[in-house]
């Protein structure tokens, strides 16, 4: 089982449009995946066309095992919902034994090869306790300075937790890249500068991200071949195509 | 088996190739109005500067006068037998290849041998 976090403090770049993506595209690849919203939002569901529940909240305080809770909602996508009483169970982490270590409890013996957890834009315990659980943290960001800042919060949170022992590997995504305006290109230029490989080929913005989660349904369901999911085209790389080409080398161990 | 002085490709290739993408556009932006509808359909017919010996430039003028051909259609013939040649010999270039001391490259071709009449 791998654990995939989507990370990063500054909400609106595209956390929570990535993970319902690259959770129902890796189960339509043939992984049985669980993607857990951990955000009071509860926007996983709506994105997916469900009702939003307190799955969470269930999952951490009423102690529950993952298979009560998951629900099913496309062939091989399982989903614990959010709503907001996931802020309760937030807080019953923080006055729990050892509440770094939660979220990687609850989810040990779940029975799913991925498991994709959605986080809110905040810096919390449950943040500290979702990366502890994490193999590998996807930082989507958009390409402004404040949201480039909140990659180098999200960094700073992976340091905390290697200090803890635990070491993450991580990649960064370009979202909502508009390739005429020049302050993409230099903030692109920028992170690629800083982090080199790390960073992936962008997800082009695209109304059809905003339009599908009105709808319930998932970019691969409501417009597969859409820029945000092809890329620009004319045989560039980019869009969630070669983001999930690249997340099953990292399921595959070919990424270091 | 990968020589020590391969150079590694550390950005991903898909964003390495990009932003060279949105460079050459950005380039073009900054020229004066009349020049950037030509630069952009340079760009688009992958227009490329050669650095060609001398020698080499009058002999390939002459074949295309003489086969009724344009230079640049030549060129391309020859890069695309040369580029078939390569992916079936990858080897073909090391007896021409020497140190650089250019910072961008690592090697650069020795065209001696070649330039001398057989």
């Amino acid at each position: 089982m791998t654990i995939l976090t989507l990370a990063n403090q500054k909400g609106g770049v595209g956390k929570t449009t990535t993970a319902v993506t690259l959770a129902h595209g890796l189960a339509l690849a043939g992984q049985h995946t669980l993607l857990v919203d951990l955000d009071p939002q509860g926007h996983v569901a709506f994105a997916l066309g469900m009702e939003k529940a307190p799955g969470f909240y269930r999952l951490v305080v009423e102690e529950e095992p993952v298979p009560s809770v998951a629900v099913s909602c496309r062939e091989n996508l399982d989903v614990v919902p959010g709503d907001k009483k996931t802020e309760k169970a937030k807080r019953t982490i923080v006055i729990s034994n050892f509440p770094t270590e939660t979220i990687g409890r609850v989810l040990k013996d779940a029975p799913y090869d991925v498991i994709v957890l959605d986080m809110a834009p905040s810096l919390d315990v449950l943040h500290i306790s979702a990366l502890m659980a994490s193999d590998w943290v996807l930082i989507p960001t958009k390409l402004d300075a404040m949201a480039v800042d909140g990659v180098n919060e999200a960094l700073r949170s992976m340091g905390e937790v290697a200090e803890r022992g635990h070491r993450l590997g991580y990649s960064i995504l370009p979202t909502f890249f508009d390739r005429t305006t020049r302050e993409t290109v230099v903030q692109l230029k920028a992170l690629v500068e800083t982090f080199s490989g790390h960073v992936w080929p962008p997800i082009p913005q695209d109304t059809h991200a905003r339009e599908a989660p009105a709808y319930g349904k998932s970019l691969w369901e409501y417009c597969p071949r859409s820029p945000a999911v092809i890329g620009y085209g004319g045989g560039r790389e980019g869009g969630y195509i070669s983001t999930m080409r690249r997340v099953m080398e990292v399921l595959s161990g070919q990424r270091p | 088996m990968v020589s020590v002085l391969d150079r590694k490709q550390v950005v991903d290739p898909a964003v390495a190739e990009m932003l060279q993408d949105l460079e050459k556009k950005n380039r073009i932006a900054k020229l004066p109005k009349p020049e950037q509808n030509k630069a952009r359909k340079d760009a688009a017919r992958h227009k490329v500067g050669l650095d060609l010996p001398p020698s080499l430039h009058d002999v390939l003028h002459r074949i295309a006068e003489k086969e009724k051909i344009s230079l640049s259609g030549l060129v391309t013939f020859y890069l695309y037998r040369g580029v078939v040649n390569h992916d079936a010999n990858c080897e073909e270039l090391s007896p021409y290849k020497r140190f650089s001391r250019c910072p961008r490259f690592e090697y650069v071709l020795d065209f001696t041998e070649l330039e001398k009449p057989k």
